[in-house]
């Protein structure tokens, strides 16, 4: 243990050392404007758009130049060690466009995970009422979630979030929801809090049946039942089915574009259609996959531990 | 002073009666073994005394407080729940298929009633809850999980629990059915210590031997009947009803 975390650290330690003499000739922006060729600065254009972006160890410089709707022209250069590099065509440009739109993708995939952390989290604290009010003898409770848990999943999520942002101000004004997020995350977490209460109820009503009886056996009352005992013991087989749902919300969350709210999703589109670039798809679907990988390794972790008395 | 009686405590499951007019004496310190043969209702009568069945008709009184007055369902007596789960704490309840509490070690299993429903404190309930599991002989076993540990000493376990309330009598569900033979020893073991302790104790159970040695009435149940009952030496050496002499032969020429 010990030595492997010296062996990381010696590693990480010589790349630090070794990427000095890249951080000290990484091209400058006044570097890369000097590149440029003239033909290409006296185009004319009805929008330009420079972005720099600088990693310290390797930098990237794009100009486009929107001449009318459809035609737009760009050029850009990659830059480590001291060279310019055009980025024309093949690899490097693909690469150079990573590099380009990695940090409003990042600004994007920000969002998109903040999003849904929050509103499954929501979701779920939600849900346990709702699955113990479901289960409840009381009958007005149990029809009230019911009805709640059949409206949410009965109707579409991207019309849930429509209602929100759009519907709720033009029918009540005070009940306008100020920022975006603010609206996706309403909409996300009444929805997630639907079906994690359903997952939630399956998962209680799979103890043994003995667990209630030996709890009240030794005088536990419901609530004490329900925290102490019960409870506790359905995280483990809840991790599956709520890791389920937390990577159905993390895609979901593209439905945002809708009202406009920049989650990755609608970050790549955006990019797609001022660059005419398919290959932002690539690296987006690529992000997705690493958030959704990280996750699930989460989620196995935290299985493990909730199941360690097995 | 009666722990436990009953009178006409009947027992339906819409048109199936479980229960017919069960009426029954347990005094303290009395040892009472229930037998019979399977459905004759044994266990749903161990079980109405704790409330885990809800009676249909009769009475029930435990420590001489009336707790039931049922007719068709209804209880004629008024009491509140909380009155009635003060009362009920009194019964200690040990089950056929154990139900530790999976995701807690054996010392905190022992100790989370008294914490949490007797409001015992912390280091109050572990020195309890340790001095119990050396009782039942699993000193070396307490911060172990309970599916780490064989039937018997679940069993065990299940019994300190119990104990931890300190309630003044225990009721045994078929303690040892769920047991494999070589296991079914240590649980009777321990239950003998409790017994000659004072323990007032009803067993339900198939452990003739056990209901010999240890009874100090044997109750012979069939069809939901109390149909014997007497100390051990005479039910088994000269049983007065024909079904318990059909039953106790086919029970003991299997043993």
């Amino acid at each position: 243990m010990m030595k492997k975390l010296l062996i990381t650290l010696g590693i990480l330690l010589l790349l630090a050392l070794g990427s000095i003499p890249l951080v000290m000739t990484n091209p400058t922006l006044s570097d890369y404007e000097g590149k440029v060729p003239s033909d290409f600065l006296q185009i004319e254009a009805k929008k330009e758009a420079i972005v720099y972006v600088d990693y310290k160890i390797v930098s990237c410089y794009s100009d486009t130049k929107q001449i009318s709707s459809t035609r737009a022209q760009q050029v850009s250069y990659f830059g480590v060690a001291g060279q310019i590099i055009p980025a024309e065509r093949g690899i490097i440009k693909f690469f150079a466009n990573v590099l380009v739109w990695l940090p409003s993708l990042l600004e994007g995939t920000k969002i998109t995970i903040l999003l849904t952390v929050t509103s499954v989290l929501t979701g779920i604290f939600l849900s346990v009422f709702l699955a113990l009010g479901k289960m409840s003898k009381f009958t007005p409770l149990r029809n009230v979630c019911s009805a709640y848990i059949f409206f949410f999943r009965g109707t579409p999520l991207l019309m849930q979030l429509y209602f929100i942002w759009f519907g709720l101000p033009a029918l009540i004004p005070t009940l306008t929801v100020s920022s975006r997020f603010l609206a996706a995350w309403i909409a996300f977490s009444l929805n997630s809090g639907a079906y994690c209460a359903e997952i939630i109820r399956a998962a209680i009503q799979s103890i043994d049946k003995g667990q209630f009886e030996a709890a009240k056996a030794l005088g536990f009352g419901y609530g004490k039942t329900m925290s102490k005992i019960i409870i506790p013991q359905t995280y483990r087989r809840l991790i599956p089915p709520l890791a389920n749902e937390f990577i159905m919300v993390l895609k979901d969350a593209a439905l945002t574009s809708i009202i406009a709210l920049k989650d990755l999703s609608k970050v790549t589109s955006s990019i797609m259609t001022s660059t005419g670039e398919v290959s932002v798809f690539i690296i987006s679907m690529g992000i997705y996959l690493v958030i959704t990988a990280a996750f699930s390794k989460l989620f196995v972790a935290l299985e493990k531990k909730f199941g360690i008395y097995e | 002073m009666s722990m436990i009686r009953t009178e006409n405590l009947c027992k339906d499951f819409g048109n199936l009666k479980i229960l017919k007019d069960c009426s029954l004496t347990i005094e303290q310190g009395e040892v009472v073994c229930l037998i019979g043969p399977s459905g004759a209702g044994k266990s749903t009568y161990l079980r109405s005394l704790n409330y885990l069945e809800k009676i249909t008709e009769g009475k029930l009184w435990i420590e001489e407080k009336l707790l039931d007055d049922r007719i068709s369902g209804v209880n004629q007596v008024k009491i509140s729940q909380q009155e009635r789960t003060e009362i009920l704490l009194e019964l200690g309840m040990v089950f056929q298929r154990f139900n530790l509490f999976p995701h807690l070690t054996v010392l905190q299993n022992v100790m989370l009633a008294p914490v949490e429903v007797r409001k015992m404190k912390k280091n109050d309930a572990e020195i309890l809850a340790r001095e119990l599991i050396k009782k039942v002989g699993l000193e070396d076993k307490v911060d172990v999980f309970p599916s780490k540990l064989s039937g018997g000493q679940q069993q065990r376990v299940a019994i300190a629990r119990a104990l931890a309330m300190k309630p003044k009598m225990m009721l045994f569900d078929e303690p040892t059915s769920a047991l494999d033979p070589e296991l079914v020893g240590e649980v009777l073991q321990v239950m003998k210590t409790l017994a000659a302790e004072g323990m007032t104790m009803i067993v339900v159970t198939h452990e003739m031997g056990f209901a010999k040695e240890v009874a100090d009435r044997v109750i012979f149940m069939y069809e939901g009947r109390i149909v014997e009952d007497a100390p051990p030496e005479e039910i088994f050496s000269n049983p007065k009803n024909e079904r318990t002499k059909v039953f106790l032969q086919s029970v003991l020429n299997t043993n």
